[in-house]
């Protein structure tokens, strides 16, 4: 293997009584991927690979990112509709000649940047709180 | 047990491409396919994916095939080989991984009698990153290139560029593989597909 990658990964699973809409969680994912993906290119691209696996019983939704400007999507059918009560992320990023300390430190920001966004959403609804499970 | 070795660099569509192809394999030829996923990282995603659509995976994790895990390829081939025995057995590499290392490893340690059919290399070239990819690691890319008898141009809709000069630029890499320009994410042309089975 040359040009050796760094890799990061991070797992947590969510909880809110109420329920999260896929697609407002696919969007938020996406909104933080293109904010790493901005942290770590290199001329305009990301030597390497973001990705989360978003999953929660048989809905599921991998998103994927190589360039600061794009995530490609690809979900199960009911994804956008489907209320999620205890959604389980995978994040992942493989970047080349890249710190790995300085990668992970990125990495958590981005999952911090997803709950901070998803516990605002959820803000003054009666069953909103938003739980970290694991 | 025919063997795909599919090899390019992070990104460039390798997961797509073999969720479009096996499910042709299993679906529209009813045969029996087993992907071997190898990952840098602790923890599998491209698996989970792939499990979650109904394919039978086996994951490698937390190093490359071609050079840090290399006892670990030829126990789980070899192991596919006798319990499962699949028609086919689709290998996922590494973005880092350079195919002829894997190979090596294969013709050297596996199981000959697994491995009596040729092992074919396709390697999935990122047209959206191309000129980048090939400036900062040109021999990394050269080498996944190099080993491949199917060459295929993903995201050519994102290419910034003339595609007959991406073409040319692999060709002159790799003279006799076959090169076709695909969007994975819009689907495989069926035609394609047949042709690889």
């Amino acid at each position: 293997m040359s040009n050796e990658g760094q890799s990061i990964a991070r797992r947590i699973k969510l909880a809110t009584e109420g329920g999260l809409r896929g697609s407002l969680l696919c969007q938020t994912l996406k909104n933080a991927l293109l904010k790493l993906a901005e942290e770590v290119s290199v001329q305009g691209v990301v030597v390497g690979h973001i990705k989360v696996l978003l999953t929660e019983g048989e809905n599921f939704a991998l998103l994927s990112c190589t360039r600061p400007s794009r995530v490609e999507i690809q979900a199960s059918e009911n994804m956008d509709t489907a209320m999620l009560r205890e959604p389980v992320l995978h994040l992942a990023a493989i970047v080349a000649n890249f710190p790995e300390e300085k990668l992970g430190g990125l990495l958590d920001q981005c999952i911090l940047s997803i709950l901070r966004f998803l516990s605002d959403e959820l803000l003054g609804k009666e069953d909103g709180q938003l739980r970290v499970l694991e | 047990m025919k063997i795909i070795l599919i090899s390019g660099f992070l990104g460039s569509g390798k997961t797509t491409f073999i969720r479009h192809w096996g499910a042709f394999l299993v679906q529209e030829r009813g045969l029996k396919v087993v992907v071997l996923e190898n990952e840098v990282g602790e923890v599998g995603i491209d698996d989970q994916f792939l499990a979650r659509q109904g394919f039978r995976v086996k994951g490698i994790y937390g190093g490359c095939i071609c050079c840090q895990l290399t006892g670990e390829l030829v126990a789980a081939v070899n192991q596919i080989a006798t319990e499962m025995q699949p028609d086919y057995l689709i290998i996922e590499a590494t973005g880092l991984a350079r195919p002829e290392t894997v190979l090596k490893t294969l013709r050297e340690y596996g199981n000959k009698e697994a491995l009596r059919a040729r092992v074919i290399v396709v390697t999935l070239v990122d047209a959206s990153r191309w000129q980048e990819l090939f400036e900062i690691m040109p021999e990394l890319i050269s080498a996944q290139i190099a080993s491949a008898e199917l060459v295929l141009i993903n995201k050519v809709d994102e290419l910034e560029g003339n595609l007959a000069e991406l073409e040319t630029k692999i060709r002159e890499v790799n003279t006799r593989a076959r090169i076709a320009a695909v969007i994975l994410r819009e689907g495989v042309d069926p035609a394609l597909l047949k042709e690889l089975n």
